[in-house]
């Protein structure tokens, strides 16, 4: 079997949008999102309210259509530590908590505009400052369980909401 | 199309023969929004590599949890460091350092992913959460072999910058 190799030619990580919130919203959402890349990152970093869950949606889904396997290790005084966990069937795939703290999420969307297959992300959160579960090395699979392309991404909250000043930042990837 | 946005910074490191005592990103210019250091690298006997931020040592709190000879666990450390493997010769570990927002006035917050698979009992996979807690903007990250270990030859740095518009 060959193997064809390309050279690129052009920009390939390309900022979509960015979002820097001027108040707290307990959601943000990336809509119209062109269909041009090969992969998506969302890069986030900012503050929230609380220590509440988060989720990630496709495509205003609320269906049962999302599943998540977790790791991670917590900050001194959390138990178990380190932990995992999955979530299956439910209405948004998990990207960790988020708190008080300055946190990171890196999220890497793979293969987002094919309508072959259902679509995956990997997540990294980062929060490094803090006790029990305010700090955070976790790592997250993600599947959506359709073969739709994805033309908008929503980060929402459980509870409680992204502080203002917290920066969204959506990039394409191009193969080519 | 917007402009290319993940730029190499300078000159990547390229360690030669004899080593590095340490490898030092400086003057790094306040235009880009993000920044990430992608490592190959190994350093003596050492296990890992301490990560110094505007050349301070005592304000960044490290979180990570590992996967050490089979057994998961989580620690955390001051100072942030990046993983290596000191055990078997003529293996290099495989490092992202990902710094959002490096130029704000809140505190910085960074992430690492580390490998350092070396087929011996002496083997660590790690992600990592770090916390500079300062409000200055990163213009400077050093890197330093741990217990005065070198940084050895073939080991490479690289700093890029990635900007959102």
């Amino acid at each position: 079997m060959g193997v064809t190799t390309t050279t690129a030619s052009a920009a390939t990580y390309v900022p979509i949008q960015t979002q820097t919130l001027g108040s707290s919203t307990g959601t943000v959402t990336f809509s119209s999102i062109p269909s041009t890349y090969t992969d998506l990152v969302l890069i986030f970093t900012g503050t929230t309210t609380s220590s509440n869950n988060e989720f990630i949606q496709f495509n205003s889904d609320t269906g049962t259509n999302y599943s998540d396997t977790w790791v991670a290790g917590f900050g001194p005084g959390a138990s178990p530590n380190p932990d995992s966990g999955r979530h299956s069937n439910a209405t948004g795939s998990y990207t960790g908590n988020n708190t008080t703290a300055q946190a990171i999420k890196i999220i890497n969307i793979f293969n987002y505009a094919n309508t072959t297959t259902y679509k995956t992300a990997i997540t990294r959160w980062s929060s490094g400052s803090g006790s029990d579960y305010n700090a955070a090395a976790m790592a997250l699979v993600s599947l959506w369980r359709s073969t739709a392309a994805i033309n908008s991404i929503a980060l929402y909250r459980a509870a409680g909401t992204y502080n203002s000043g917290s920066t969204f930042t959506l990039y394409g990837i191009k193969a080519a | 199309m917007a402009n290319p946005t993940m730029t190499l910074i300078g000159t990547p490191v390229i360690v030669g023969s004899g080593g590095l005592t340490t490898v030092n990103f400086t003057s790094i210019p306040n235009t880009y929004t993000d920044l990430i250091i992608k490592a190959s690298a190994r350093a003596g006997s050492a296990n890992w590599i301490n990560i110094s931020i505007n050349g301070g040592s005592t304000t960044t709190n490290l979180l990570h949890l590992l996967d050490y000879n089979g057994t998961i666990y989580s620690q955390t450390y001051t100072p942030a460091r990046l993983t290596v493997n000191g055990t078997t010769s003529n293996t290099f570990s495989n490092s992202e350092l990902y710094f959002t927002n490096y130029t704000s006035s809140n505190n910085k917050s960074f992430s690492a992913d580390n490998s350092a698979e070396a087929n011996s009992t002496n083997v660590e996979l790690q992600i990592g959460a770090y916390s500079w807690n300062s409000t200055s903007p990163i213009t400077s990250i050093t890197l330093t072999g741990d217990s005065g270990q070198t940084i050895e030859q073939y080991s490479t740095f690289y700093l890029y910058g990635i900007r959102n518009s």
